[in-house]
């Protein structure tokens, strides 16, 4: 609570270490805790531990956790947040609380109501194939597009293998769900991306970060963009809420931005978070880490999200 | 929608769901030349700022172990390698290695050494696929030393150092791969150097006192831009060990010059209290003249190495202070390492002691 001296401004902490019983029931658990003592117009910031096992890779599921937050506590439809980690190779994750060291916890920072926070998520990601559907998916495992099996799908659009032999991906690809109408004309804003983190050649399936596509669902391939990634970094912080507007005083921007938006990962020579860091309007007091997931509201309820950057901006009111 | 209608349009569907997946495949195919070109800018970067940074290390660390030490810091940071180990062969058992440091390997028992027994000059292994083919039996052995199947081995026959770096599973693997080549390589040439830099100040250190200051000459002027400076004809070069062992003894390094090159790169030359005229710096195995590319380096290497705390004198490329000073370097005098060793002998200096360990000579030790 470093950054927090004020009690107007301060947070108050609830956690669960309940996510490796399920990431369902842990965000029931953490909307309960959070119900029973926060109004449902606070603003929330919700951190979790990403990684459930390295061998075999297991992921925490944002998409699970939410949902149970959400439905019990209507303040986590806004929520901002993200999903921590140790390094880029998603090895482990934990969390420093109160002198512990905690695995598989959740926690929600839950900001009083004269709190506000405002997020811009920036994105890097475009189509490159016409629309695919779901056709068998079991969690966040797809077995078929279009009736066929995914991996052929996907690597039809690809040049080489989507995965070497020990089925970790040889390059970053996601599918991208279209929010809001389907036929018009749509922005890298109107998706929702799912990295595919590995494929199993002999099922032909490719599985995704999170487990929130359904069959029925209509999905294209999106390839990251650094070139984008940069553009949309310096056009768009810059619009972040400045000190004083609306009679806020921004006290806090932090940077939730996707591990894979590293340059080492994502292959752009210039560090996309030096970009934000430059382009920043203001000196209000700057933090941002690396995440798995991110969190942010998109079309008027929160999702989880891959390949973005959210740049949440708390706000004292008045 | 009667028949013929509905088949146009399922045919234009799939006229323009074809054109969709061609102009993906194109924008990848643009994509990945721009990405192949900028991994070989971010390779060279990477390895640039790995040597800096490794320079700066080796050229300041007081011991082998904390320069191990630093050196696996500096690597691990820039290779996204998992864990990685110095080893250095025993010079009485060979293929027996020390491990001198090891990094990232809280979760294995790091042994004191280990038996490597044909250890190549470089190899890889990656998912059961190994290079140099043959040495199945090594890269059994170093896999099991660090624990993993992904992994980079560079090692130095003649000084008997050796780093080796294992990767992690993940997508930080394909960076490790792309690069680990390049960067284990750079972090050994820059280990060696600094080994013997570190050898070549043991003579200071094996003083047990200050005795007797070498004999000092009678000072020249202050060297200026107009002044042509003097160079030691009978002993044109110098090397740190020499420097290190008179500044004990209580000699000084009275005047520093600098040739700027036509290329950009600095040479140093010190008029030590103990000769007659200026000299030239080599570099510690004294096989070429210690050139620089950075001035702050030159400057640190002065105001630290050499004890100089008074001005330093720019000469430009083709001025008459130049030309005055350029004879001394080893190119225009091809056997003067010998010379000069032989004349710092007469004066009565410690020589380097015979070194335990084997001679390095396959590392280029002047990039300052």
């Amino acid at each position: 609570m470093v950054a927090f001296l004020a009690p107007e401004i301060s947070p108050k902490l609830q956690c669960v270490d309940l996510l490796a019983h399920g990431d369902l029931e842990a965000g029931h658990q953490l909307g309960r805790l959070v119900r029973d003592q926060h109004a449902s117009d606070a603003a929330v910031l919700l951190l979790y531990d990403s990684v459930l096992s390295f061998q075999p890779r297991r992921l925490h599921s944002a998409g699970h956790l939410l949902q149970g937050f959400q439905a019990e506590w209507p303040g986590a439809m806004a929520t901002m947040g993200g999903g921590l980690l140790t390094d880029l190779n998603l090895t482990d994750g934990w969390i420093l609380l109160n002198g512990e060291v905690k695995r598989h916890a959740a926690l929600a920072l839950v900001f009083p109501r004269s709190v506000t926070a405002d997020a811009i998520i920036l994105r890097a990601a475009r189509p490159i194939s016409s629309l695919m559907r779901v056709t068998h998916i079991v969690g966040a495992e797809i077995f078929t597009l279009d009736g066929r099996r995914a991996l052929d799908v996907v690597e039809e659009h690809l040049d080489a293998p989507l995965t070497d032999t020990a089925s970790h991906p040889s390059r970053i690809m996601t599918l991208g769900l279209k929010l809001g109408e389907q036929w018009e004309s749509g922005t890298p804003d109107d998706y929702v991306n799912r990295l595919i983190v590995t494929a199993d050649r002999e099922k032909g399936s490719v599985t995704l970060f999170e487990p929130d596509f359904y069959e029925g669902a209509l999905v294209q391939l999106m390839q990251n963009d650094p070139a984008m990634m940069l553009d949309m970094a310096r056009n768009r912080v810059a619009a972040a809420p400045m000190r004083c507007e609306g009679g806020r005083q921004p006290f806090l921007r932090l940077y939730i931005d996707c591990a894979g938006r590293a340059s080492a990962m994502s292959g752009a020579l210039v560090e996309e978070a030096d970009v934000v860091a430059e382009v920043l309007p203001d000196d209000t007091p700057f933090l941002g880490f690396y995440s798995g997931v991110e969190i942010a509201p998109l079309c008027g309820r929160s999702h989880p999200l891959d390949w973005t950057g959210v740049l949440a901006t708390y706000s004292r009111v008045g | 929608m009667n028949t013929p209608v509905r088949a146009a349009a399922e045919k234009e569907l799939i006229y323009y769901r074809r054109m969709c997946n061609e102009l993906g495949k194109d924008l990848q195919r643009v994509q990945e030349e721009n990405e192949r070109l900028v991994r070989e800018v971010r390779r060279y970067q990477s390895q640039s700022r790995l040597d800096r940074e490794l320079s700066h290390v080796t050229g300041t660390a007081a011991d082998m172990a904390s320069m191990a030490t630093l050196v696996l810091d500096a690597v691990i940071e820039h290779s996204l390698c998992a864990r990685a180990m110095i080893l250095h062969e025993r010079a009485d058992h060979a293929g027996c290695f020390n491990i001198l440091a090891a990094a990232g390997c809280r979760d294995i028992l790091v042994k004191p050494s280990a038996t490597l027994d044909a250890a190549p000059a470089f190899g890889h292994s990656f998912e059961g696929e190994h290079f140099p083919a043959g040495v199945a039996a090594f890269f059994k052995a170093v896999g099991k030393l660090i624990g993993s199947t992904h992994l980079i081995w560079n090692y130095d026959d003649d000084s008997g150092f050796a780093i080796l770096m294992a990767g992690a599973l993940g997508p930080g693997d394909v960076m490790f791969r792309q690069q680990g080549d390049d960067l284990s390589y750079t972090a050994l040439a820059r280990l060696v150097d600094g080994y013997w830099r570190l050898q070549a100040r043991q003579p200071a250190n094996e003083i047990p006192e200050i005795s007797e200051p070498p004999p000092c000459i009678e000072a020249s002027p202050a060297p200026s831009q107009d002044t042509i400076p003097r160079l030691d004809r009978a002993r044109p070069t110098i090397r740190e060990y020499e420097i290190a062992s008179s500044i004990a003894k209580g000699g000084a390094i009275e005047q520093v010059a600098v040739l700027m090159r036509d290329d950009g790169e600095y040479e140093l030359f010190v008029r030590p209290s103990w000769s007659t005229g200026f000299r030239q710096m080599l570099t510690f195995r004294g096989h070429a003249e210690k050139v620089y590319k950075d001035v702050n380096r030159l400057l640190g290497y002065v105001r630290t190495a050499c004890r100089h705390d008074g001005s330093i004198v720019f000469y430009a490329g083709g001025s008459k202070q130049f030309e005055a000073l350029k004879p001394a370097a080893p190119t225009s005098l091809p056997d003067d390492r010998t010379r000069e060793a032989s004349a710092y002998d007469a004066t009565g200096a410690t020589d380097v002691p015979s070194i335990p360990f084997k001679r390095s000579g396959g590392t280029d030790e002047n990039r300052s």
